[in-house]
């Protein structure tokens, strides 16, 4: 594979993580500075699937510093971390469900 | 190289593993997005489904290339890390757009006390049918059928009296 695609590849994939990370910080602020738990849950679980993806590009920069071997094991790690975002958002949206479901009245989990 | 073999084979899994958490988190979103009222919470979730869709492609993606030795795709997994991270980052700026929304409006200042103008009355009153039929014996109605009835018979006197 070129590395010098991939490094530029991750470079704009890190700004990218880097301006969504802001933006999840920005959210979670607002949310509470306003007091709504739902949206401050949403800025917390959009700072982690930031975190991971802020994790990918890194690792993806880092294929031609480090040995096959440990750059696979990131690979790894970094699969890991995007199921941990699967899992947030999945939980995200229980909890959304959860506190609807109790705030409008009737309706099951 | 058997061991580096079983590496790939391990990542390859834990890139569908997550590939799998990724589209029930997309799924997921779509059924809340569907359940929940329209409303200012439920901004979020079109764009956290497509997201999520878009990252999960991109690990299956990935887990083809590990899984077939083809070796790390740029292209492909790029545009759909560059999308789904796009698109998530408009809806969390949507959400950001909300925010003066929920807050409740500030208070106005009180404006000058002013004489209000009296609104012109209506020279007609509009009455309604159903008012009409209430109308009772004795009402002006009924005196201006006894008016009628006594100028009848004031000229029935008058012609009386000529002939």
């Amino acid at each position: 594979m070129d590395t010098s695609i991939l490094f530029i590849s991750s470079i704009m994939n890190l700004f990218i993580a880097g301006v969504f990370m802001g933006l999840a910080y920005v959210v979670l602020k607002g949310a509470e500075a306003e007091g709504a738990i739902l949206w401050m849950d949403l800025g917390r679980t959009l700072l982690m699937i930031g975190a991971c993806l802020v994790a990918q590009s890194l690792v993806v920069a880092s294929v031609a510093m480090i040995p096959d071997k440990a750059f696979k094991f990131l690979w790894f790690v970094v699969f890991i971390l995007f199921a941990v975002t699967g899992f947030l958002t999945a939980r995200y949206c229980y909890r959304t469900n959860k506190l609807l479901a109790g705030l409008l009245g009737g309706g099951d989990d | 190289m058997p061991d580096q073999q079983g590496l790939d084979f391990l990542i390859g899994i834990s890139a569908f593993a997550s590939a799998i958490f990724l589209f029930a988190a997309s799924g997921y979103s779509m059924f809340i997005r569907m359940r929940i009222p329209k409303g200012k919470f439920s901004v979020i979730f079109p764009y956290l489904t497509m997201g999520m869709f878009l990252l999960g492609f991109m690990m299956i993606s990935y887990s083809v290339i590990f899984l077939s030795g083809l070796g790390v795709i740029t292209l492909l997994t790029t545009a759909l890390f560059f999308m789904g991270t796009f698109i998530m980052m408009v809806g969390a700026y949507k959400v950001t757009l909300e925010f003066g929304e929920l807050a409740p409006p500030p208070p106005r200042p009180m404006p000058k006390t002013k004489k209000r103008k009296k609104a012109p009355a209506s020279k007609k009153k509009v009455v309604s049918p159903s008012s009409k039929k209430r109308v009772k014996k004795g009402t002006k109605k009924g005196k201006k059928g006894t008016k009628k009835a006594k100028k009848k018979t004031k000229k029935v006197v008058r012609k009386e009296e000529e002939e």
